[in-house]
């Protein structure tokens, strides 16, 4: 045997055990040497690369290890779902934490070309459609997320956000995470604050969320139809309440001054708005005029008994009772609806403490936040207090232009400061007692900067009853330098910040596209999603493929269509010009993640059917010929074969 | 599976292949392809199915076909008309049974065909949609998996994989490359048989009463669980898959959650309790975690096909496999002490009235076993039984009879025979512990009180042990046990014969104690037949013709058979299947094991030669040619306990003429790799007439009027001389 | 004379004579493990020089086993290869066996059958040992 036959032997990594097995031992008779040249020759080979890999790895940046802690490996998911809101965009996103990683978008107000919201006509029947059966509003402001509750924590049931713009009330089903209702506030403008509340005031044993508040900042004549239009004197703001289940509005509450953002509290008695217009002006100069601006607290069963006892009014058209929360209407405490505590100047943001004690309200153009006690409004609205201002237990100051406030569960406060563009943490207790002048009192524990002028500012399950302290996230609302630049529209700076130390650590910079304002940190196992839709949920369902077909009354025709990847039921159907068509289909196939597209080429249609899932358009044949419908969402080896012909004749 | 196929950059190129290479494929093999058939509409709705479909070629024999019937829907085939007409089986849609689809996330229409006991006839797939049968891997290759259904009883352990009948699982070969679209094929093919079988009553309904749990409201830890068994453990290590490198291929803990103290424990009290809210009755959650090893046991197959193809739950004859809606994200174990994990899973299993948790179960992992030869991968199952412990169980664990494994039920079949023979073997063993004293009775012109047990043992040998219960050792087995050594030991191998189990036993502690003689010499049913023969033959006056070779020539024939014996071992390492064929030296399986007349003439004239010649010359075939004589030589080398010999040995010839091995030289030495142990010089030894050194002495005690002394140990006549006292004493 | 009780010629072990069981043991080790001697080296130093290279050599292969560096085909070939060789070398410096049963002290000369008898029967029960313990261990893949 010769020399080289050994080599070639031990060079082919595929070789057989046995065929191994046979020249080895015939090598292991023929000759000693020779085997031990082939072992070594065998070992140098291998050390060799491991080497090589080596150096490569060595300059391996140290502050690797220290971000890696917060990095998401491959195949491994992240810890929290990240709720956000979309701004003006008009939807609400899901961001996985600690990766940052973007999971979803869900249109709500706004339309989207990729699931076809605003183009079916399901997520049409939640938008609201004008006469022609197009979209009433098209476009939408998000700013506020917030879940529903259950015992003081989030359910996993519900999401609800607000539209500024058009002042609608979405609710996001957060088992497939669609919007499924959509109400318009009547009377009110600018709504911007929503909280759901937390247990029900008036029957115990509700102990979910069944209300959900609004605040509207804009003062408006009512009802708002050509009336005082140049009188800002008699422009006015509401406090809506929107019955969670029903997604119907409850009631309103006319008030003096306007509504921003809202809280409430974990009893359920009270829910709370600040507001930084206490003068009512119109213009920029106006709304700074007074030294003191408010934060409203809302007696919730005073002001349901009030509607019960028929104490209310109607505006305009609305049928929706509204009660008079103003100060002159409400001179005594016992009986008031509203509570109005006085604060510094144009406060910006109330949060609630995790344990329920205490609000923080931000002081924005003051560089305070107060702090009120709970049970001292409520002893206001017994009596039992002189003066609102009395509520109030501590107002330190800890920065310029405060505005919102995040709770880590351990005592801890955490205020984003806008102009200081910095995160202050400070101590709740510590601040009462500087407040009653203790000077000893140790308030700002920790300051850091964040890049750059942070907006709302939250905390893991901060704003539950199980507060973990664990991260914090800063909504900065400007990045400049931050990221790669991409033209004169800067992505926005979500920055994560490692809580749990004395220490706040800055972990990570995630771009998120404009505009998000508030999110919710929700640990992953609240949220239980739907794999796939199910059949029985769809009205018009096609259940068998045998039913697919063109069915004609008059000049509206229906198309029914099935959908097994990589085909639809109908491989054509024929309509006539100026027919009126609705296309419905059911994806048959079950299999999770299988979700197929429907597009029309010049009829301007395209929507997604996840698996089980019904969804119908209904348009217009005003252009004849032949139009290839096909699959949009990659779905299988055929999928560009999956196609259907629209033949509309003239 | 190979690799590349189920991968997603695999799967991605196969997309934009698949026009052009469908395009191809549809070319050449239009019309003969199931691929997207078009299936008559009325196939699912009309009751008279057959009307539609062959159901004739899936049930051969049969020639009129019923309605649908039952629940499920099945329909009978009959043969013959009028009073003759005859059941002769079913005939089943899978799609009527079950809607389980396969890689193309579309189920594989077919027509399945069951005779009247339950053995599949036929298996037809009337429509598929499986890309990956038109892209590379043959239509072909799905029919030849379907036709290993044929002939095997539905109520069997079909598994894909290999069969362990210990286990009593029948294995099935899978499609490289498809392995989704078998295990659903496989999962689809019981499901539809059993269920037709269980209402015409071929398969009785295994009855498992649904567990009812005790709740104690205890918070064991996870060492707690893990102690009392609530948690498993299923480990497989690389060497089980063909793979190299420390530490475990894959190691899972898997546990059931439905029980209320076990799924508080894993998930926390919210956790169990919205887990149990979704369920619905029937439904069983079980988790999965990795705490070591790369391997997922997820894979990507559930992401195209929809069904997990690496795990499963087996219950009996019910196999539970996982859609991908089966499965939900596991995100913590709440256990104190749980391990870390890499990966994690809840998985649902729909068990109806099938599954049970008061029963034990299994989870099994299909792994594939890469052959470092060929570089083809097998599939292989690994599986762990999981059984609640009894105090999580009102009324504890129910009794469950387990079938014993067919080794143990072969034992006890044949405990009669295997005592029998035991007593056999155990009675030649004590016989000759006591030869001294046979001997010592027998002389050389009567050997009858040593023969008369040899010629017994030996009858007994070649008609119970031999003919009868196929007890033939052969050199095969040693062949086999160098690579069980080397590669996989398998008890239950050795133990499925038992009588040949036994006699190794024997054969290797009396190779030791005694050498191989007593084994070759006294027990080996072919040994024992020659040398009968030879006996016999002589008997019957054939003395005069029988021979033996000249001491030289035997001198160096007698080495053939170790070279026989090194040449099988040696071509063994390279092919067991060639050196099994060359074994065929050994005439045992001519002889004894099929009959000298049910072979062919080759076979026949070498078995018959050796026979004849056996009459002439004693044991040709045991002396020359045994490999596994020579085998049990080699340790004889170092036998405890030989025979005796006497100084004079070294010049009287006596012994060696008598020889019938020719296994004493001349210098009197006997070679003890050639004794067979006939006992014929332990005769002489204490023969005062036949042993040379014994017969003078006795003519000297005689003449001088001298006692006749008891022959001593040592083989001479106890001296007579006085010992004195003290010096016994001393 | 012969002796024609033992198959041949009886050897006197001094070191294998010694009392007691630790020596016993001793010369038990020394025997099958060590299959060189002085003797050996004055008669055949090439042979036996050649000897003990690959007797380490192949002691390194078990190592290499150990750590997972080796082939099963590897190994049993290296060690079929070696135990060839160790008939060889033993027969030039300790031709001799055991007689009769394993605890006792009797020992005869070896002839060639013998020898390859020991050495084959000693070396696959060292084999399989640390065969079946390097793959139970999974350094070693069969």
């Amino acid at each position: 045997m010769s020399n080289e036959k050994d080599l070639t032997v031990d060079a082919d990594p595929t070789n057989s055990r046995r065929k191994f097995l046979n020249t080895a031992a015939l090598a292991g008779l023929a000759g000693v040497g020779l085997s031990v040249g082939l072992s070594s020759c065998k070992q140098d080979s291998a050390h060799a690369p491991a080497a090589a890999a080596k150096t490569d790895a060595a300059p391996a940046p140290v502050a690797k290890a220290e971000g890696g802690k917060y990095e998401v490996p491959p195949g491994q998911l992240d810890t929290y779902y990240d709720f956000c809101s979309g701004g003006h965009s008009g939807e609400v996103r899901i961001y996985g934490l600690p990766s940052g990683r973007l999971l979803k978008r869900i249109p709500v107000f706004n339309m989207d070309a990729l699931v076809g919201w605003g183009v079916t006509n399901e997520s049409k029947a939640i938008l609201g459609t004008k006469p022609d059966g197009s979209p009433k509003y098209t476009t939408g402001d998000t700013h506020h997320v917030h879940q529903s509750y259950t015992d003081g924590t989030y359910d996993g049931r519900y999401a609800f956000v607000n539209d500024k713009l058009h002042s609608r009330i979405a609710r996001i089903r957060l088992d497939t995470m669609e919007c499924d209702k959509i109400t318009e506030l009547p009377n009110v403008q600018g709504y911007h604050g929503t909280f759901p509340d937390k247990r029900d005031p008036v029957d115990a044993a509700v102990n979910r969320t069944t209300r959900v508040f609004c605040g509207a900042e804009f003062s408006i004549p009512l009802p708002n139809e050509g009336r005082d239009m140049d009188k800002p004197d008699a422009y006015r703001s509401l406090f809506t309440c929107v019955d969670a289940d029903t997604m119907q509005v409850r009631w309103q509450v006319l008030i003096d001054g306007n509504c921003d953002l809202v809280a409430t509290s974990f009893d359920g008695k009270l829910a709370a708005t600040n507001q930084y217009n206490t003068e009512m002006g119109v213009h920029f100069g106006d709304m700074m005029a007074a030294e003191r601006d408010s934060c409203l607290f809302f007696n919730v069963a005073r002001i349901e008994q009030a509607v019960k006892d028929g104490k209310f009014k109607t505006i305009g058209s609305s049928k929706v009772p509204v009660v008079d929360g103003t100060k002159a209407a409400n001179p005594d405490a016992k009986t008031a609806l509203v509570c109005y505590v006085p604060l510094p100047k144009n406060p910006h943001g109330v949060n609630i403490s995790p344990d329920g004690k205490y609000y923080a309200c931000a002081g924005k153009l003051s560089p305070t936040c107060s702090v009120i006690q709970h049970d001292l409004v409520l002893k206001w609205f017994d009596g039992e207090l002189k003066d609102a201002r009395e509520a109030v237990v501590a107002e330190p100051e800890i920065g310029l232009g405060p505005l919102h406030t995040g709770f880590d569960g351990r005592g801890f406060a955490y205020t984003t400061l806008f102009l200081d563009s910095q995160i202050v943490k400070w101590n709740v207790e510590e601040a009462i007692k500087a407040f009653k002048g203790d000077k000893n009192a140790k308030v700002v524990a920790d300051r850091i900067d964040v890049h750059y002028q942070p907006g709302h500012g939250f905390t893991s399950m901060g704003e539950t009853k199980e507060p973990d302290g664990k991260f914090f996230i800063s909504d900065n609302k400007f990045s400049k330098d931050r990221f790669l630049p991409v033209g004169p529209l800067h992505p926005e700076t979500a920055q994560m910040i490692d809580i749990s130390g004395d220490k706040m650590k800055l972990v990570a910079d995630h771009a998120v596209y404009s505009e998000p304002h508030d999110s919710i940190i929700v640990r992953r196992d609240i949220i239980k999603t739907r794999q796939i839709y199910n059949l029985d949920d769809f009205p018009h369902a096609i259940k068998d493929a045998k039913d697919s077909g063109v069915f004609r009354e008059g000049k509206k025709v229906t198309v029914k269509i099935t959908s097994v990847a990589p085909a639809f039921s109908l491989p054509e159907f024929r309509v006539k010009k100026g027919d009126e068509v609705t296309i419905i289909i059911t994806n048959h196939d079950k299999v999770e993640d299988l979700t197929h597209g429907f597009a029309i080429p010049k009829y301007d249609v395209n929507f997604l059917i996840n698996p089980q899932q019904t969804q119908s358009v209904t348009f217009k044949a005003e252009k004849p010929g032949v139009y290839w419908c096909y699959c949009t969402n990659f779905c299988h080896a055929l999928h560009l074969e999956m196609r259907s012909r629209m033949i509309v004749e003239a | 599976m190979i690799p590349t196929i189920d991968s997603p950059v695999a799967r991605a190129l196969m997309r934009y292949a698949a026009l052009m290479l469908l395009l191809a494929c549809l070319a050449t093999t239009a019309g003969a392809t199931s691929y997207e058939a078009h299936l008559p509409p009325e196939l699912s709705t009309s009751p008279r199915m057959c009307d539609y479909v062959p159901c004739a070629e899936v049930l051969p024999g049969a020639d009129s076909f019923s309605e649908r019937k039952g629940s499920p829907p099945y329909v009978e085939g009959y043969r013959g008309s009028g009073d003759g007409k005859k059941l002769v089986g079913y005939v089943m849609l899978s799609t009527d049974i079950t809607d389980l689809p396969a890689y193309s996330g579309k189920p594989v229409v077919t027509l399945i065909g069951m005779d009247a006991r339950g053995y599949f006839t036929g298996v037809k797939v009337l429509k598929h949609s499986e890309p990956i049968l038109l892209l590379g891997i043959p239509e072909q290759a799905l029919i030849d998996f379907n036709h290993q259904y044929v002939g095997k009883f539905v109520g069997d352990q079909l598994e894909i994989g290999q069969s362990r009948p210990d286990e009593h699982i029948v294995g099935l070969d899978a499609i490289t490359g498809a392995t989704v679209t078998v295990i659903a094929q496989n999962q689809v093919m019981l499901n539809s048989g059993m269920a037709v079988a269980k209402q015409v009553g071929i398969l009785k309904p295994t009855p498992r009463a649904a567990a009812k749990f005790v709740d104690s409201g205890a918070a064991p830890t996870w060492q707690q669980m893990v102690e009392e068994g609530s948690l498993q453990r299923l480990s497989v290590s690389p060497a089980e898959v063909g793979s190299s490198g420390a530490g475990p291929f894959i190691e899972l803990w898997f546990g059931y959650l439905n029980q209320p103290t076990l799924g508080r424990a894993i998930l926390g009290r919210s956790g169990y309790d919205r887990l149990m809210a979704d369920l619905k009755p029937g439904d069983h959650a079980i988790f999965v975690i990795r705490t070591a090893g790369g391997e997922s046991f997820k894979g990507s197959g559930f992401v195209r096909g929809g069904i997990y193809d690496r795990v499963q739950v087996r219950q009996g004859r019910d196999i539970f496999s996982f859609r991908d809606t089966d499965y939900l994200n596991l995100y913590g174990v709440a256990a104190p002490g749980a391990p870390a994990f890499t990966e994690s899973a809840i998985f649902i299993i729909h068990g109806g009235n099938a599954f049970s948790a008061a029963y034990p179960w299994q989870f099994v992992f299909l792994g594939n076993k890469t052959d470092r030869e060929t570089r083809t991968k097998t599939f292989v199952n690994f599986d762990r039984e999981y059984w609640l412990p009894a105090n999580y169980l009102q009324g504890g664990r129910p009794l469950v009879v387990k079938p014993d494994p067919t080794w143990l039920k072969i034992w006890k079949d044949r405990a009669g025979a295997i005592v029998a023979f035991t007593a056999l073997l155990l009675g030649v063993a004590v016989v000759y512990a006591n030869r001294d004293g046979l001997v010592r009775r027998s002389s050389h012109k009567n050997k009858w009180p040593v023969n008369g047990f040899k010629y017994v043992a030996w009858v007994i040998s070649i008609f119970f042990a031999g003919f009868g219960l196929l007890a033939q050792p052969s050199i095969t087995q040693v062949l086999t046990w160098f690579h069980s050594l080397l590669f996989q030991w398998k008890w239950e191998l050795f133990l499925s014969d038992p009588f040949i189990f036994i006699f190794w036993v024997f054969i290797i502690v009396t190779v030791f104690v005694w050498g191989r003689g007593l084994f070759c010499g006294w027990l080996c049913p072919f040994g024992s037949l020659t040398e009968l023969m030879y006996k016999v033959a002589r008997a019957l006056g054939l003395k005069r013709f029988q021979t033996m070779l000249p001491k030289r020539l035997h001198d160096r024939l007698k080495w053939v058979k170790y070279a026989v014996f090194i040449g099988l071992l040696a071509v063994s390492m390279f092919s067991m299947g060639l050196a099994e064929k060359l074994a065929e030296v050994e005439p045992f399986k001519t002889t004894i094991l099929v009959g000298l007349f049910k072979r062919s003439w080759p076979y026949t004239l070498f078995a018959g030669t050796l026979l004849g010649l056996s009459i002439f010359i004693e044991r040709p075939f045991c002396k020359y040619l045994c490999p596994l004589g020579a085998a049990l030589a080699m340790p004889t080398t170092f036998r405890w306990f030989g025979l005796k010999r006497k100084q004079e040995c070294d010049t009287c010839k006596a012994c060696a003429k008598g020889c019938g091995s020719l296994a004493i030289d001349r210098d009197g030495r006997i070679d003890q790799r050639e004794c067979l142990l006939c006992m014929d010089c332990m005769i002489l030894y204490y023969d005062q007439h036949g042993c040379p050194p014994l017969a003078q002495e006795r003519r000297r005690r005689t003449k001088s009027g001298l006692e006749m002394t008891r022959i001593g140990a040592d083989g001479y006549f106890i001296p007579i001389r006085q010992i004195p006292t003290q010096a016994a004493e001393k | 004379m012969v002796d024609p009780r033992l198959p041949s010629d009886r050897v006197e072990l001094p070191y294998a004579t010694r009392p007691g069981i630790v020596a016993w043991l001793t010369a038990e080790i020394w025997d099958h493990l060590w299959p060189w001697s002085r003797a050996g080296f004055q008669t055949g130093r090439a042979l036996q020089g050649a000897g003990l290279a690959l007797g380490l050599a192949a002691s390194v292969v078990w190592i290499l086993a150990g750590l997972g560096h080796m082939q099963a085909g590897a190994v049993i070939a290296w060690w079929f290869g070696w135990s060839v060789f160790e008939v060889v070398v033993r027969l030039g410096a300790k031709p001799y066996v055991k007689e009769g049963p394993w605890w006792g002290r009797c020992y005869r000369r070896a002839g060639r059958m013998d020898m390859l008898c020991y050495v084959g029967f000693k070396n696959l029960l060292i084999g399989a040992a640390l065969f079946i313990a390097l793959k139970s261990l999974g350094a070693l893949v069969v």
